[in-house]
């Protein structure tokens, strides 16, 4: 297997299943030191530039970097800094890498992280470009399926809501696309899974595709929900058509497989009922914590510590 | 986009005048078989004599932008299992074994509108052994670079390139797209990165050639035939 050191985590499609597995078997050596905290990143800086708003993937990173002894600097806005002055996102990257190790790069057009580890001398780790791709949530994702039912193999998952914009979906069902499961893409016909992502996804695994949630919750073993994103769309109007298309309750879950669980990128709307996150289907919260474990393990791996 | 609707009834000796989406660049053409609208303008230099050109296929008259007197002339098939006489040229590029229908795009994948002094002759869905039907494109006195084969792959990846010289197909070659393409076109995705102003050009990974599929480099979008066309 390649060394990590160095390396970009631009797609998820740079890495073939056994890079994977090899990720998720770092995150279970971290996991330990989640709680206990390392100095194996002393010395080392991350740089977060995140050019579109986020909270949970910036503060999972931070988090990551201080748990392993690292520091990290950045900006979570681009007011106040030179982008807000017209400065490109190539020039940026030039700069920010003479002041750390790692570059963490959030941007609102698809493409933006593979131009940035173009320019940069430093590796770069994709935080969500557009409505792209967001590998380190897929990877994430993947953590927690295995963590919570053992094994990814075998599984039925369903990916429910906004397939079109969702870049998490994107990147995990490129990613599940290396396992052996079956993949239930449901999503109002707007919103459907993009077709390139479609095609692609569906040259290795099964994968149907439907607006009925309510048919097929008996079958799936993962229930991912996904948010439809107000922001992404043009028109306002259409938005109003479908949010609020899928509504998971904690009824609708008497109907599901006994272990199944309901993962969720997060922030939710209204597509998770609060009445299921005292069940014990319900897994996005051990998400958000198996999220820094993940984090910790990239970093870890590409700053060449282990 | 064809520039002449197929004929409704014969249409032996009738002329058609239409002014093509070239901005300014007319041309006219005698449409003597049902299947075919084929057209060819002498070069300038053998109207110096006005009418008396010696040279029976030529038919009539119109005037360039610079009202030079300019000789339509025919070269299309006139009844069927007659073979197809296409005026030789000295110097130029013929383009041959285009896919049928798609001249007219490859004339604007190459820019060429007519405004240059070339001289351009169409021929459309002429009859083919390989093909059924197919186009071919000649224009005099330039030949082709080698990054506008590559344009040219992208609508008519059955197309053949002669370059000629002196009469004598000087080089012959089948165009061919490599397995990855930067520079031609953009990426058809507004929000692809490469489309935002940055320092970098679109670059494709090419999926299929016949019809063209290509996966943007960058934001992994993929682009057909139309999203190609609509950018020429």
């Amino acid at each position: 297997m390649p060394s990590f050191t160095g390396r970009d985590i631009v797609s998820i499609r740079d890495l073939p299943r056994p890079d994977i597995d090899h990720i998720l078997d770092t995150a279970d050596v971290m996991e330990p030191l989640a709680k206990a905290g390392s100095e194996m990143l002393h010395g080392k800086i991350m740089a977060t530039l995140f050019f579109e708003p986020s909270t949970r993937t910036r503060l999972s990173f931070e988090s990551a970097m201080t748990r392993l002894g690292g520091t990290a600097l950045g900006f979570a806005e681009t007011k106040g800094t030179s982008v807000e002055k017209g400065e490109n996102l190539a020039d940026t990257v030039r700069v920010v890498e003479n002041y750390a190790d790692l570059l963490v790069v959030r941007h609102p057009l698809e493409g933006a992280a593979r131009m940035a580890a173009e320019f940069s001398k430093m590796p770069v780790i994709n935080a969500g470009s557009g409505a792209e791709e967001h590998p380190t949530q897929a990877l994430l994702d993947l953590y927690t399926i295995r963590k919570e039912l053992g094994a990814i193999d075998g599984l039925n998952i369903g990916l429910i809501g906004d397939l079109r914009f969702g870049r998490t979906v994107h990147s995990l069902a490129y990613a599940l696309s290396q396992y052996k499961v079956k993949l239930f893409l449901i999503s109002p016909e707007i919103l459907k899974m993009r077709k390139e992502v479609f095609e692609e996804v569906s040259k290795h695994v099964t994968a149907k595709e439907t607006a009925s949630f309510h048919e097929h919750i008996r079958e799936l073993d993962v229930v991912y929900m996904t948010r439809v994103q107000k922001e992404r769309f043009a028109d306002l109007a259409e938005y109003e058509k479908v949010k609020g298309s899928y509504r998971l309750t904690a009824e609708e879950l008497t109907k599901a497989k006994k272990n199944a669980i309901v993962m969720h990128p997060l922030p939710r709307v209204d597509e998770v009922a609060a009445d299921v996150d005292t069940t014990a289907h319900a897994k996005y919260f051990q998400q958000v914590q198996y999220g820094v474990v993940l984090r910790m393990a990239l970093l870890a791996l590409v700053l060449g510590a282990v | 986009m064809r520039l002449f609707q197929p004929p409704t009834r014969p249409l032996h000796e009738e002329r058609l005048v239409a002014s093509g989406p070239f901005g300014g660049f007319r041309v006219e053409v005698n449409l003597h078989t049902s299947f075919s609208a084929q057209i060819q303008s002498l070069p300038k230099e053998t109207l110096t004599a006005s009418p008396s050109v010696k040279d029976k296929r030529t038919l009539h008259y119109k005037h360039d932008r610079k009202q030079n007197a300019v000789a339509m002339q025919h070269i299309s098939k006139s009844s069927p299992g007659q073979d197809l006489y296409v005026r030789k040229i000295r110097h130029g590029t013929v383009i041959d074994h285009i896919s049928a229908g798609y001249a007219l795009d490859v004339l604007k994948i190459l820019s060429i509108d007519g405004r240059d002094g070339h001289t351009v002759s169409v021929a459309l869905n002429v009859p083919s052994k390989k093909q059924a039907k197919k186009d071919i494109v000649k224009v005099e006195d330039r030949e082709l670079k080698p990054g506008e084969a590559d344009k040219i792959a992208l609508v008519a990846p059955t197309a053949t390139i002669n370059i000629i010289r002196d009469y004598q197909v000087a080089e012959k070659t089948r165009v061919k797209l490599p397995p990855s393409i930067g520079g031609i076109v953009r990426c058809a995705n507004p929000s692809c990165i490469s489309n935002s102003g940055e320092p970098v050009q679109a670059s494709f990974a090419v999926l299929k050639e016949d019809p063209v599929r290509l996966r943007c480099y960058y934001c992994a979008r993929i682009m057909e035939k139309p999203d190609v066309l609509k950018q020429f």
